[in-house]
């Protein structure tokens, strides 16, 4: 009987693979709702892209068929966006992580970020999802596979923040606003530019984002990065090719930064960063250069308010580029 | 029914490191209750490991029913010959009929159990007069109950030779004359029965034929009658003035 | 002995019935007969309530059940297998080779193998099913696999990939972080697919369980009665071994990594209809369906609109079941 076993190991097997390439044979899934305009990786939203569409993060082309009046936003940057847009009326869903502006509060929450619930997506009826850097890929597939537009921001540089507020401003019908804000940024980060082409000695920066060990910031190709950069620094992490490394205190010690951010809210922030063994030797402290912000989410959040980031950071870092000629 | 059920001839046998036993030849009839004596390391299971095909045969060879051993397809095999091995109960919780019915196996592999099967199970509890405790949990048996259910299992098998490699160790000493007393009352109904002993005493009380084993070699095969102490500390490197005084004073109880 | 299959079916509809009406759209129990009659133009509702409920409620259901299902039998046959009641199906390093797929697609940046189709899933179940392969390489000792070289081999296995993964994630961008989120996912991103995914191989396993049944009986009494019982022990493992990967692999390719339901369910299954396994088996596929189907109905309306990770749920189940078991000894 021994033939027995084996003929049954071999259909076993055989078979086993036959359907396990059966797998995933269901209905085709569409990346984008419309195939009539090539995916363009533009660096500034072309002026001839037709009204209500643009090119998301992830390469896709989307274009909504009218200006979309049920957005939601799976993440507090694309929230600040919309807001700032002016379409906050026409926000319906956000997640719990949205808190900014404070009117968001009244709006269906649809879960967290890394987890946001499908099924109150839908019950909601978009007619666009904007989404985050964390969202869950598998959420964003089956809302493609629904046919519910997904548009992915991700900007790693100040100018690409830009560009995604340009981008969202054209896709939901606001590209007047969207124009209004950029320039308005840009015309500060030019400031900041020409202002630091003047300076010679570019303090070092640590924007800590996470109050204990391990301490979390931004590392190489991040926004943060960008930021600190614009405003006049050197970022001790921006050789780190991570985008939110966790440092050790001893590269931390090492680096030695001449200014500390204290990006998060917590009571008694800086005496607890000085408390901390051994960070007493670090120039940010011996010089009382530590800096708790009026609002951290500025520094955390890609949108509109990195205006205020960029400012507050530059005055910190180079008081001396805002002080007024007599 | 006097037919050679079991026969072993010049059979050298062990592990890819070597022979362990060698030369073996003897022959077991239906009726026989054998046992098989020794030290440790003598080679008294692997030669019963070695009849089922469980080790490495160098040379020689094990017939049953005069066919070799090595051509007979597992499952056959498995129901012409019950094995028991040493190993210790499990703690699941199998009930005793469970246990029992597993005996079927070489029968019957698939899912469903068939009223044969429970026929013979049935039987075989009875067999060991097990029949009222048939649904209770194996694991909560006493060590002579739980000896006497693998015993049914085997019966179960149909086999009509029994090996058994020491089925009374660790067993209190009313429960190694009840098994013992088991095994002979199926040699007595027919069955052939090769049991490792590891008590020599135990083995002269109730086997019909006693093998001697010592260093892989069959020494002696003698009938329990003709033991005598010297055999037995030949057999064992028996240091006989280890013995106290005044043993000698009284013969026959523990030491012939 | 047939009563408590009626149970755990009754509990099985109760669950199924709950879970229709919970979900993280608040719809009520009126919209959802009425949607649950629209196929059969019973009623008329918005496209979107069909979606939300055909779509995704009820596969997601499905798919909850089978991976239960999966992990109980994958639990049941490692436990018998290694004749160890503390034997989880993972233990041939499964969730470790899961793990270590997802890490390389990550550091990879392959979201995507084709269009429309995500590329964790893949590589999580050929991960899984590679380090099972592993294993029984390593673990074969002359042409035999001793069961305690086996699972010394799978916790090498388990812990070698958690390392090679931890050092991999290192080598791409965001890697842990991600590798995390992927674990924790549950079924938040079941549809249609994944239940397709999980079916055929649960489907082949129960197949294979006709002829596995007894095999695995024998294989507690011990290496040597099973096979003086006419066992052949060696491909026995080898097949329970496969088995029990690609059991695993599928359930952890579909819905991260979860926990307890492998370990506990054969033990509440052994408890209620005994350890023979043409018994066992299908009351634990029963038992662990239903109790995950129960977790992941919680996962996802114990807070309305809220995901909460499925493998928490479960994990807070484990805790009264060994207190339980610490109790009894």
């Amino acid at each position: 009987m021994q033939s027995f076993w084996k003929k049954f190991l071999v259909f076993f097997f055989v078979l086993a693979l036959l359907l396990a390439g059966c797998r995933e044979t269901g209905t085709p899934t569409p990346s984008t709702p419309s195939p009539s305009l090539s995916p363009t990786s533009t660096a500034t939203p072309s002026p001839n892209l037709p009204s209500f569409s643009a090119v998301d993060f992830w390469g896709n082309t989307i274009q909504l068929p009218q200006k979309p009046q049920r957005i939601i936003s799976l993440g507090p940057s694309a929230t600040e966006i919309a807001a700032a847009l002016g379409a906050m009326d026409r926000l319906v869903g956000v997640t719990t992580a949205d808190d900014y502006p404070p009117e968001v509060a009244n709006i269906e929450k649809v879960g967290g970020m890394d987890n946001p619930s499908l099924e109150k997506i839908l019950s909601l009826e978009p007619d666009l999802v904007l989404a985050v850097f964390g969202n869950p890929m598998t959420l964003i597939e089956n809302l493609k596979a629904q046919k519910v537009p997904v548009f992915g921001l991700n900007p790693q540089t100040v100018e690409e923040v830009l560009q995604d507020i340009g981008k969202v401003g054209n896709l939901i019908g606001e590209p007047e606003n969207a124009q209004k804000i950029t320039l308005d940024i840009q015309k500060t980060i030019d400031f900041l530019k020409s202002k630091r082409t003047e300076t010679s000695t570019l303090p070092k920066v640590y924007i800590e984002t996470w109050p204990q060990e391990p301490y979390y910031t931004f590392g190489a190709g991040t926004f943060g990065d960008d930021l600190i950069s614009l405003a006049g620094g050197e970022n001790i992490a921006s050789a780190i090719d991570e985008p939110y490394p966790a440092l050790s205190t001893d590269y931390i010690l090492f680096e030695n930064p001449d200014c500390i951010v204290l990006a998060y809210m917590v009571q008694d922030a800086q005496k607890s960063l000085e408390s901390r063994k051994g960070w007493q030797n670090i120039n940010a402290v011996i010089d009382n250069r530590i800096l708790v912000p009026k609002d951290p989410n500025v520094y955390l959040r890609p949108g509109p308010r990195i205006k205020e980031a960029l400012l507050e950071l530059a005055q910190f870092l180079h008081p001396e580029w805002f002080q007024v000629s007599p | 029914m006097m037919e050679k059920l079991l026969e072993i001839v010049e059979l050298t046998a062990g592990y890819d490191r070597g022979p362990v036993i060698r030369d073996i030849t003897f022959s077991l009839k239906s009726g026989e209750f054998a046992v098989l004596v020794g030290p440790n390391a003598s080679g008294k299971s692997t030669l019963l490991k070695a009849i089922l095909r469980m080790n490495k045969i160098f040379r020689g060879k094990a017939l049953f029913k005069g066919q070799d051993v090595s051509t007979i397809p597992r499952r056959k095999l498995a129901r012409e010959i019950a094995y028991l091995p040493q190993e210790n109960g499990h703690e699941f919780p199998f009930s005793l009929e469970e246990v029992v019915i597993m005996g079927r196996f070489p029968h019957n592999p698939l899912f469903f159990d068939t009223p044969l099967d429970r026929e013979k199970t049935e039987e075989a509890l009875r067999n060991v007069d097990l029949w009222e405790k048939r649904k209770e949990r194996f694991a909560t048996l006493s060590g002579g109950e739980k000896r006497r259910a693998v015993i049914a299992r085997a019966i179960a098998q149909g086999s009509e030779l029994f090996l058994l490699d020491e089925p009374t160790l660790h067993l209190d000493l009313n429960f190694q004359l009840e098994i013992s007393s088991l095994l002979r009352k199926l040699a007595e109904r027919g069955m052939a029965v090769l049991a490792v002993y590891h008590d020599l005493w135990l083995a002269t009380l109730f086997a019909h034929r006693i093998l001697a084993m010592k260093s892989g070699i069959l020494l002696q095969e003698f009938s329990p009658k003709d033991a005598t102490p010297n055999f037995a500390s030949e057999l064992y490197d028996l240091n006989l003035n280890l013995l106290p005084e005044d043993v000698h004073n009284y013969r026959g109880r523990f030491l012939w | 002995m047939s009563w408590k299959y009626i149970l755990i079916i009754l509990v099985f509809l109760c669950f199924l019935l709950w879970g229709l009406f919970a979900g993280g759209a608040p719809l009520s129990y009126y919209t959802v007969l009425e949607t649950l009659g629209s196929p059969f133009g019973l009623a008329s509702v918005p496209p979107v309530y069909q979606s939300i409920i055909w779509e995704f409620r009820i596969p997601r259901m499905f798919t909850a059940f089978l991976t239960g299902s999966a992990l109980a039998l994958a639990g049941c046959i490692s436990q018998s297998l290694f004749r160890n009641p503390l034997a989880d199906p993972f233990i041939v390093g499964t969730s470790a080779g899961a793990n270590f797929g997802v890490t390389l697609a990550l550091v990879l940046n392959i979201i995507y193998l084709r269009p429309g189709l995500l590329a964790l899933p893949w590589f999580a179940f050929l991960g899984a099913v590679l380090v099972t392969v592993c294993v029984l390489l390593l673990g074969r000792k002359g042409g035999a696999l001793p069961v305690n070289t086996l699972l010394l081999a799978g916790i090498a296995a388990n812990y070698f990939f958690v390392s090679l993964s931890s050092l991999a994630a290192t080598l791409g961008r965001n890697v842990l972080h991600r590798s995390v989120l992927w674990s924790l996912e549950g079924f938040a991103g079941a549809n249609w697919d994944t239940f397709l995914a999980v079916l055929p191989l649960v489907l082949i396993a129960l197949l294979a369980l006709i002829f596995l049944a007894k095999p695995l009986d024998l294989m507690v009494l011990g290496d040597e009665s099973a096979m003086g019982l006419g066992l052949n022990v060696g491909q026995f493992k080898f097949i329970f071994t496969v088995i029990i990967g690609l059991l695993t692999g599928a359930a952890v390719s579909v819905s991260g990594l979860i926990g307890f339901v492998g370990l506990v369910v054969p033990h509440i299954a052994r408890m209620i209809v005994g350890a023979k396994h043409s018994r066992l088996l299908p009351f634990a596929f029963l038992t662990g369906g239903v109790l995950l189907l129960g977790a992941d109905n919680l996962a996802r309306s114990i807070i309305p609109g809220f995901e909460i990770p499925v493998a928490v749920i479960t994990a807070l189940m484990g805790v009264p079941f060994f207190l339980y078991l610490l109790r009894k000894e």
